[in-house]
């Protein structure tokens, strides 16, 4: 079961999504993009809450949106967790999830266990934490048993350590339930921590799309490099089908616009010669101190070799490089 | 499950429209059209003369004049009550509040004839402050609504930046659109009301307003119906366009009034403490239920127990006042406190889904259009009701005489606040709401049922108190709707006029308990007196 869209396109004024071609692979998507990207959009248009203007959206091979065709939101048995989670704040939990699922107290009750909220269910939504009202939102869009799970910054009210243990809930319900999850977030962490597969969008466009650790060995869009991974991006020369960089030169890759160096922390370190960089700044890391240099114009962190803070240092690349495409490096 | 369902047709909306425009547009636009024909061929003899004498003028200077102190004093004495009652650490803060807002449950005229028995002026001041009085409540009311809507936090963001007064600047920049609207709303009020200025007349006033022309217009002797109506209408332009253009600021200004949602993380506006203050504010606090609760109260009460009649006062008078009133008047009591509130289920009835298509279905010309009651005063609105019901061919003339024309007059004429209180209320809470009962498969009727309705069910309580209030008040459409005649607003004012201020101050105090009743019953069942009064 997954969700594909051929030429989806969506316009309002000042804001263009698509048109997006794209195919779920995995059980378990995250779509990560920044604020106004279209991510939100994107799942309003999975779930039919908006139409799109052009182009279709499948699932499972059924035509959900299309040129001739539209089912409407409340037949397409699709699971919704909103950002601002939509808990209607006069119905207690068990009323919520009796309200989606049309089921029994018992059944409500039992959902409330399974999501780890024993005896909450005659609680009001304004008496739960942001936590718990992020679990009877789940228990809500799961309790119907929807052929498709959509998630809207999922984690975005919960405290960073209990983070952790809703991912895992909600994989292991979806895993158990055998309902793919489709969600969009702006959190990398949140995206590697709940995707097996992950999509960059920007600007209304799918940037890459890739398994979340083939996605952080090689980024390919410099955008991805940079959002998703935090990563510092030098630029490169290109010039007789080879890219040029201080640390040496390779095969240029294929893709369009500038080449960069994608640089996570750990990727450089100081050696005897290399390409010289201008030290800024020296700080405590979380693992040990590490130096803030300039090296053609991108600011890099490096680990600090001895106590001293020197004005240069020379730099060696460790590994791979890993080689990006993008406009301009954003 | 496949093909492009076709959406049913809203009919909620399509049925609301369509007695609205029954109700509304049917009314004016007849009475318009016909202005042009006021002997049966076309003329234009009523339109050449508006405006045409000195005195005409000076009546819409004295409306404009009247308008703009009725609205400052109101604002003042509102607004600063609610401010002073929300924002502050004055003392009886959770009594005086309602008790402002009590103001609105005695008709304009009663405290004004209170306030008559008690002094001799008769300026326009008098008359300004005493119909702010009677319409501050909407000032206090949208105020509060105002203060409750900022997040502390932007406040307090403020003065650890800039300090106090920026704060509080800020704060009132944020809480402005909402003094503006009830402020606006007061002057629309005030410029269609012409009880309180006639009846100053009858104590000698010499100065006159707009609204009282018209309704001289509509009832000088020796014209015929048709014609009275043409010039009726024809003079009420200018005010009409004045109110007209007053009523779209106050919906620009109640549209960015709504703030916030019931779903946003939020922390109310800190209580900031009065200091030596307190004593001048709580003084100053006291002044508007005093005159618009306490003095109508008091005298009527005295007029009951026969203070007007050089027996002195004594309880067995009282007690015998009352019980007149409760013997000869109960008819007219009993209809006025039924017709009421059926307006007012009017009011909701016809608000809700004209508000829902505004606000969901994103027809914003429907708030507007659903203004149009309010653009034109009460007068000439019961003019309109007479000359379309009443016309020869109408099929609604067989409803005439009958209590219909009375509600049908009431919730037309406020249905105004209906549709914008209850649009408000749809903005507060996210469409998402909504959604997540759609894709739970949940159809309209479930959906309203079991996720607006509860939403809604306090603003739409507050809607039928307010239009079951403001129908007990109401003397415009009393006077002119023949089956109104005897509602309880135009039977005190003659029985006053008459001299029976024994069972008119009765009346008048049963009248209070009456509009009381409901919202004394929503705080008792709530718990919540500033909420349910607001």
């Amino acid at each position: 079961m997954s969700l594909s869209t051929e030429g989806l396109l969506f316009r309002h004024p000042g804001f263009r999504l698509g048109p997006l071609d794209f195919t779920q692979r995995s059980g378990r998507l995250v779509v990560i993009g920044p604020s106004g990207s279209g991510k939100t959009t994107f799942l309003r248009l999975c779930a039919g809450l908006e139409r799109p203007e052009e182009g279709r959206i499948l699932f499972d091979g059924r035509e959900l949106s299309g040129p001739s065709t539209f089912v409407p939101p409340a037949r397409r048995n699709i699971g919704f967790v909103f950002q601002g989670l939509a808990l209607w704040p006069h119905m207690r939990v068990r009323e919520q999830i009796r309200f989606a699922a049309r089921c029994s107290i018992e059944t409500a009750e039992a959902w409330l266990d399974r999501v780890g909220l024993h005896g909450f269910g005659k609680r009001l939504p304004g008496e739960l934490s942001g936590g718990e009202a992020q679990r009877v939102a789940l228990a809500r869009a799961l309790a119907a048993r929807p052929r498709l799970l959509l998630l809207d910054e999922p984690l975005r009210s919960v405290d960073p350590h209990r983070r952790a243990d809703l991912q895992a809930l909600i994989r292991d319900l979806c895993r158990e339930l055998d309902i793919p999850m489709l969600a969009v977030t702006h959190d990398p962490e949140e995206a590697l921590g709940l995707g097996d597969e992950i999509c960059v969008l920007e600007d209304g466009r799918i940037r890459v799309q890739d398994g979340a650790a083939e996605i952080c060995r090689n980024p390919r869009s410099a955008f991805a490099a940079s959002f998703l991974l935090g990563a510092s991006l030098l630029p490169l020369e290109s010039r007789d089908g080879k890219v040029h960089s201080p640390f040496g030169s390779w095969p240029a890759p294929n893709g369009s616009g500038r080449v960069f160096l994608a640089l996570l922390p750990g990727d450089l370190e100081p050696a005897g010669e290399g390409p010289i960089a201008t030290v800024r700044d020296r700080r405590e890391g979380l693992r040990g101190p590490v130096l803030e240099v300039e090296l053609s114009g991108v600011r890099l962190l490096v680990p600090a070799r001895d106590e001293e803070r020197p004005a240069t240092v020379a730099l060696r690349l460790r590994g791979t490089p890993r080689l990006v495409t993008g406009g301009d490096g954003g | 499950m496949r093909g492009r369902r076709k959406p049913l047709p809203p009919w909620g909306t399509i049925i609301s429209l369509a007695l609205f425009g029954l109700c509304a547009v049917l009314p004016l636009s007849w009475m318009f059209l016909e202005s042009f024909f006021p002997d049966g061929s076309f003329g234009l003899d009523a339109w050449r003369n508006i405006l045409a004498t000195e005195t005409e003028r000076l009546q819409l200077l004295h409306s404009l004049i009247l308008g703009l102190c009725a609205t400052l004093f109101a604002v003042l004495l509102g607004s600063g009550l609610a401010w002073a009652t929300f924002r502050t650490d004055l003392p009886g803060r959770r009594l005086l509040g309602p008790a402002g807002l009590l103001c609105l449950l005695y008709p304009p005229i009663v405290t004004a004839m209170a306030f008559a028995d008690l002094s001799s002026a008769k300026g326009l001041p008098v008359v300004a402050l005493l119909l702010a009085v009677s319409h501050a409540p909407f000032c206090i009311a949208l105020t509060a609504r105002g203060l409750r809507s900022v997040d502390g936090r932007y406040y307090e963001a403020a003065l650890l930046a800039r300090g106090r007064l920026r704060a509080e600047l800020l704060l009132l920049r944020a809480v402005l659109p909402d003094i503006l609207a009830g402020a606006l709303l007061v002057f629309v009020f005030v410029l269609s009301n012409h009880g309180v200025p006639e009846f100053f007349s009858v104590k000698q006033k010499t100065w006159f307003v707009y609204s009282e022309a018209i309704f001289l217009r509509w009832s000088a002797p020796g014209k015929p119906g048709s014609l009275r109506s043409a010039e009726a209408v024809a003079s009420s332009v200018p005010l009409l366009l004045l109110t007209g253009l007053v009523l779209y600021f106050c919906l620009k200004a109640r549209r960015r009034g709504a703030l916030v949602t019931v779903t946003s993380e939020f922390r109310p506006l800190p209580s900031r403490s009065l200091g030596i203050w307190k004593g001048p504010l709580f003084v100053f606090a006291l002044v508007l239920p005093a005159l618009g609760l306490a003095l109508p109260t008091l005298r009527m009460c005295l007029w009951a127990a026969g203070s007007t009649a050089n027996f002195g006062v004594s309880l067995e008078k009282a007690l015998d006042s009352f019980r007149r009133v409760l013997v000869e008047l109960s008819p007219d009591l009993g209809k006025t406190l039924g017709l009421a509130s059926l307006a007012g289920l009017l009011v909701c009835a016809l608000g809700l889904p004209l508000a829902w298509a505004s606000v969901r279905r994103k027809r914003p010309w429907i708030e507007a259009l659903g203004l149009l009651p309010m653009a034109v005063p009460g007068i000439l609105l019961g003019i309109a009701f007479v000359r379309a019901w009443n016309a020869p061919h109408s099929p609604l003339r067989a409803l005439y005489e009958t209590p219909v024309l009375c509600v049908a007059g009431y919730g037309t004429r406020f249905l105004p606040l209906g549709i914008l209180a209850l649009a408000n209320a749809l903005r507060r809470f996210p469409a998402s709401f909504d959604e997540a009962g759609v894709l739970a498969g949940a159809g309209f009727l479930r959906r309203f049922a079991r996720i607006h309705l509860p939403l809604l069910l306090p603003s739409l309580v507050s809607v039928w108190i307010l239009a079951y209030i403001l129908g007990l008040r109401e003397l415009d459409l009393a006077v002119i709707l023949p089956p109104a005649n005897d509602m309880v607003a135009r039977r005190l004012a003659n029985i006053v006029h008459f001299g029976n201020e024994d069972v008119g101050g009765a009346l008048a105090v049963l009248l209070c308990f009456g509009a009381g009743l409901p919202l004394l019953l929503r705080i008792l069942l709530t718990g919540r007196a500033g909420e349910a009064a607001s």
